[in-house]
Order: C-alpha cells, then sequence, then structure tokens
C-alpha cells in the first residue's frame, strides 16, 4: 500500500476550525528523524493566509488577502522554484531569500552568493550539514559587515551561514527560523506577499 | 547545532498540488504552536478525523511523513 514516496490523498486536514479537503500526500519514513508525525507543506495553506506568530506561539489560518505591499512591513513574495522568497537588502546587495519555517539558521547563503557580499571578516569553517537528503557540505560562517535589511526591520551585522545547495533547490539565501522567531509572518500565496510584523522597532542583534 | 539545523531545513519534494474544492467554513482559526528546539514551528491537525497528529509547519513543498501511513487501517488512498 505504501513506501518511501507513496502518495495517498486525505479526506480532510483539519486545524482548529478550518477543514482542508483533498489534500494530496507523500510518505517519506526517511523524515521521521525530524521529530514529528508530519510535515505540513505550502500546498495545504494555498488558498489561505498562513500567520505563524512567533512571539505569542500561535498559528492562524484565515481566508483573505493581504494588502499591497508597503516595502516596510509587506514585501512582494516571488516563487524560487517551488519555495517563496522574498527581497533582501544584504549589506547593500540586492538578494532573494527563501523564508524557511524549519530552517534553524538566522541566515544561509551558497557560496556564490557569498562572493557578493562584504563580511567583517573571512568566513570559517563552522561545522557540516546535510540538506534535503544530499550528502554532507562543508558549512563556513561568518558576520556581514554590514546590516541586513528585511523591508524596514534591520537585522545588526548578522552572521551568515555559507554552504551549498542540493540542485533541486534553487535558492541562493535562506531567511530561517532564527530570523523569522522575531516576528508574526503572513504568507499569502495567492496574491504572492509576505508581511512581518514586529512591535519592537530597534535593530535585531542575533 | 548548525549542521542540525540544516539538516531540518529545506526538505525534498515529495507531493503534487491537489484539485481540492474548498468548502465553505469558518473564515479563521488561531491555535497555538509547539516550537521545536526554540522556533520550529509544530502544530496538531487531526487527518481523516484521526488524530491529532503534530505536524511541522514547513513552506517548502509539501512533504508529508508517516509511518502511519502504511497501516492498514490507515484511510489513504493510494494515488488516483
Amino acid at each position: 500500500m505504501s513506501g518511501p514516496d507513496s502518495l495517498f490523498r486525505l479526506d480532510s486536514l483539519r486545524i482548529g476550525d478550518i477543514l482542508v479537503p483533498g489534500l494530496r500526500v507523500g510518505s517519506d519514513r526517511g523524515l521521521a528523524a525530524l521529530g514529528v508525525d508530519g510535515v505540513l507543506g505550502l500546498d495545504a495553506y494555498a488558498d489561505l493566509l498562513l500567520t505563524v506568530d512567533y512571539p505569542a506561539a500561535r498559528l492562524v489560518l484565515s481566508r483573505g488577502t493581504l494588502p499591497p505591499p508597503d516595502g516596510a512591513d509587506i514585501l512582494p513574495a516571488v516563487r524560487v522554484g517551488p519555495f517563496i522568497g522574498v527581497p533582501l537588502d544584504v549589506g547593500g546587495v540586492r538578494e532573494t531569500g527563501v523564508v524557511d519555517t524549519q530552517g534553524g539558521m538566522l541566515f544561509q547563503a551558497v557560496p556564490q552568493a557569498a562572493e557578493r557580499l562584504a563580511f567583517a571578516e573571512t568566513p570559517r569553517v563552522v561545522g557540516r550539514a546535510v540538506v534535503g537528503g544530499g550528502a554532507p557540505v562543508e558549512v563556513k560562517a561568518a558576520r556581514l559587515a554590514g546590516d541586513l535589511k528585511l523591508g524596514r526591520h534591520v537585522f545588526r551585522r548578522p552572521s551568515i551561514a555559507v554552504h551549498p545547495l542540493p540542485p533541486d533547490i534553487p535558492s541562493r539565501m535562506t531567511v530561517g527560523t532564527r530570523a523569522l522567531r522575531h516576528f508574526r509572518l503572513t504568507i499569502d500565496q495567492r496574491s504572492m506577499r509576505v508581511r512581518l510584523s514586529r512591535a519592537d522597532t530597534t535593530a535585531i542583534a542575533d | 547545532m548548525l549542521a542540525l539545523a540544516c539538516l531540518l531545513s529545506l526538505a525534498p519534494i515529495v507531493v503534487a498540488r491537489p484539485p481540492a474544492v474548498r468548502r465553505p467554513g469558518p473564515d479563521s482559526t488561531a491555535v497555538p504552536i509547539e516550537l521545536l528546539d526554540g522556533d520550529r514551528a509544530v502544530v496538531l491537525a487531526t487527518l481523516d478525523g484521526r488524530g491529532p497528529y503534530r505536524l511541522a509547519v514547513e513552506t517548502a513543498p509539501p512533504t508529508w511523513c508517516w509511518p502511519l501511513v502504511s497501516s492498514a487501517s490507515w484511510r489513504c488512498r493510494p494515488r488516483a
């Protein structure tokens, strides 16, 4: 009936009072090591506003749409392959960062993107990582010489992890959960907008 | 720690988008989340009326992993 990467269809997925019918799901026992029963992907909330309110430890699913981008809290989103990216100002260099709610880093750049960035010191090896089930890769990291801006939100000289990604992950930079945890994050896949709101307006030092 | 963080990021692609028809229902719901390792969101959900199950809230392609799917009592249907 099933095996790795088998596909099935659920009659219903219910989170709180929201019901999502007819969702196709995959089975991959290799991901059981994540410590959860499953992984909720973008399709589950493709027609909803997904809000992950990190400070309040709350998830909100709602119907509606985000207002147009204002360059401050509401940013235009783009598809980066199957992922969702938002514009970044990385010490004056424009990049697109994939929003990764399960990536435990602050910010990540592939080596080609890192070559364009000005670091405060030469990136040094801090460990190895396995991404997307690929072979282990060397991870370097260094603090940026300048600040990173996500709309109006400023990260003060953040540390950037530098390592390659598998070919099927086309992103150049990633915004991880150590960055997202400061925000109430809302993703509107229908209008391709992302809102990052935060009561504190001071720069984030992490 | 960083290696583990990267391990947990950007999971592989498994599933395609269904031709789903949304039924009328509530306009909004708010539920608590568990923050694994301090910042990885996990939410409780029921699947085909069963559960609750702990599901990671991902912004990657749909990737679902269940040993449970292999259960003979599971109501999921093989791909049409």
